[in-house]
């Protein structure tokens, strides 16, 4: 399925928003390489990537079975730390905004994952959304651990 | 009278069980979502493993009192929380489970439904939860992640794996 180009789609400004997190023994490093580059996510989430997030902030296919093909508009991206960007809502008409905040805390990496700007109307999306995000974290854990893709389970 | 009348009957269901804690009431509001996963495995497998003592200790709960198969009500526990009642309002084996459970204030419950169909050679495991008033959006959102988890944490457990452990 061709992705639509959702780049110039207004932002999202609605209040509607939302975190979830874990955390992962074992460094920074593997965790950010895990979620920014298409090889990995590949391995455990996304059917089929194409580009990897990096500083130059180009933009980022993943296509799905079920979901068809969707950009991921980078906005900022530190390194090892932080990673924003854009997609475009279930409805196509704005775009979300996902943080993805790292921080070692011990001898664990702490991972969250934001999505904001939803309205008022589409809660049931950003319900979706809270809920694929979480499975994502939970399978990037049984990826980065132990080399598992649950969803062949 | 009447209303004198109501209250006695209301009471007296608490005062025979000892244990039992306050009835909370239990909550209507809006706020409702759906989470849900796919598995490979059958029905009976993925049921067994939500629902059975034996198997939820092993990725999900620290320990759990009751049997959601005969008793009415259950009790869930984990060791950073403590115990959680859980009132079973059906339990229609390897098709549908809805329970009442108090929300995280403890101040009122709210309503969780599973249910299980198998389509396409996949097993689909659904929960939904409703009854949040609007002002608590955001323990729904984290009961969400919460149930989230609970559908990867079977999906790993039935893989061999704990992924609290991992």
């Amino acid at each position: 399925m061709p992705a639509k180009m959702t780049k110039n789609l207004p932002i999202g400004k609605g209040k509607l928003g939302f975190t979830v997190r874990n955390s992962y023994p074992v460094p920074v490093k593997k965790v950010w390489d895990a979620i920014t580059q298409a090889k990995h996510t590949q391995k455990y989430f996304v059917d089929k990537v194409n580009g990897d997030f990096t500083a130059k902030l180009t933009p980022v296919m993943w296509t799905g079975k079920k979901w068809g093909s969707h950009y991921q508009w980078p906005v900022s991206l530190q390194k090892e730390k932080k990673l924003v960007f854009r997609w475009a809502d279930h409805s196509g008409k704005y775009l979300t905004t996902v943080t993805f905040a790292l921080k070692k805390k011990g001898k664990l990496t702490e991972l969250s994952i934001s999505e904001t700007g939803w309205k008022q109307s589409h809660l049931a999306n950003a319900f979706d959304n809270c809920s694929g995000w979480t499975i994502f974290l939970d399978y990037l854990k049984a990826y980065v651990m132990l080399g598992k893709d649950l969803r062949t389970e | 009278m009447a209303t004198k009348k109501n209250k006695t009957v209301a009471k007296k269901p608490e005062t025979k069980k000892v244990k039992k804690p306050k009835a909370l009431p239990v909550s209507k509001g809006p706020i409702r979502y759906t989470t849900s996963n796919t598995f490979k495995a059958p029905i009976a497998k993925v049921w067994a493993a939500a629902v059975e003592k034996k198997h939820l200790k092993k990725h999900f709960l620290d320990d759990m009192k009751g049997d959601f198969a005969k008793d009415k009500e259950v009790s869930f526990f984990w060791k950073d929380w403590g115990w959680w009642p859980v009132k079973v309002l059906k339990y229609a084996k390897n098709k549908e489970l809805v329970m009442l459970m108090p929300e995280m204030g403890g101040k009122y419950m709210t309503t969780v439904r599973y249910e299980i169909v198998r389509k396409d050679g996949q097993t689909i495991f659904r929960i939904y939860e409703s009854g949040y008033p609007t002002k608590h959006l955001n323990n729904a959102f984290m009961m969400c992640e919460g149930w989230s988890e609970f559908h990867t944490g079977i999906k790993a457990y039935l893989m061999g794996v704990d992924l609290r452990k991992a």
